[in-house]
């Protein structure tokens, strides 16, 4: 469907990032750096939490944030249930379209939320499904 | 896992695979609200429907699996719920073989599933028990 693609021109870069929860904060860091080789973005921002592991540079790298588990969302299984308010995935667009991305947004979308994250700024909404979604702009990404 | 080993690195997430109860409600949110473009679905018989920002192997979006698809022997765990399945991140495709000795020289656990001629992919879990891929295009990549 190139012609809703032309039509909605929101100039989305690609995936950002997953949140997803984690029960030993040091222990997950230590996986997504020596497995996959992310590396810690912004490390002390945001209070540590999440903890942001990218594949490259702010606004380059793709990767995961991770959120620190809360304790009573384990199953009996041992099988991790992000918290709800943290479990999403994040879309990357320039910082100069975030405005009309959030236009956009406001015809198709009944949630719509905006932070500021400092070094970068979000909106939050949902899929049709649920799922929680962040489209997210940095504020100096490398042109 | 032994050592630091800091040669290996993934280039990008691919995709996020979420599980949908309408898959062409779903497909239509993601192209309208998202302008994700159908990424070469129908190589899959349209199981996921992959919706990217752009081409396979260079864009990155979801890949849509409806909620009640069968579990699949290959891929244990799948839940017929909406919500996360699995998320993954792209190598090139010189790079697969070397991901792969990189994860059995760490001792993570893994299985190595070939998608025909669109790409190959291994899949893992992370400490949490996260489902996690590494998948490589063997399409020439524009």
């Amino acid at each position: 469907m190139a012609a809703t693609r032309k039509q909605t021109d929101l100039t989305i870069l690609g995936l950002d990032h997953v949140a997803i929860a984690v029960r030993d904060m040091d222990r997950a860091k230590a996986f997504y750096e020596l497995v996959l080789g992310l590396r810690e973005t912004f490390p002390g921002q945001w209070d540590g939490s999440p903890v942001l592991m990218l594949s490259g540079e702010p606004g380059r790298g793709t990767g995961v944030a991770l959120y620190p588990e809360h304790a009573d969302e384990v199953s009996a299984d041992g099988h991790v249930a992000p918290p709800d308010e943290d479990r999403h995935f994040a879309f990357r667009v320039p910082i100069e379209r975030f405005e009309q991305v959030c236009a956009h947004l406001k015809q198709h979308v009944l949630m719509h939320e905006v932070r500021n994250h400092g070094v970068s700024v979000s909106v939050y909404f949902e899929d049709p499904d649920d799922n929680r979604i962040e489209i997210t702009a940095y504020r100096d990404a490398p042109a | 896992m032994t050592g630091r080993t800091s040669s290996f690195r993934v280039n990008a997430l691919d995709h996020v695979a979420i599980r949908v109860t309408d898959l062409s409600r779903a497909k239509a949110f993601y192209q309208l609200v998202l302008g994700l473009i159908d990424a070469d679905s129908d190589a899959w018989g349209g199981v996921p429907t992959l919706l990217f920002t752009s081409e396979a192997g260079s864009g990155t979006g979801v890949a849509l699996f409806p909620a009640e698809h069968e579990a699949d022997p290959d891929e244990p765990g799948r839940k017929s719920l909406a919500g996360y399945d699995h998320f993954a991140f792209r190598v090139d495709d010189d790079a697969f073989d070397g991901a792969v000795k990189h994860l059995q020289a760490l001792g993570v656990e893994h299985q190595c599933k070939d998608h025909g001629d669109l790409c190959r992919s291994v899949y893992f879990k992370d400490p949490d028990g996260h489902q996690l891929e590494i998948t490589a295009y063997k399409l020439p990549v524009p």
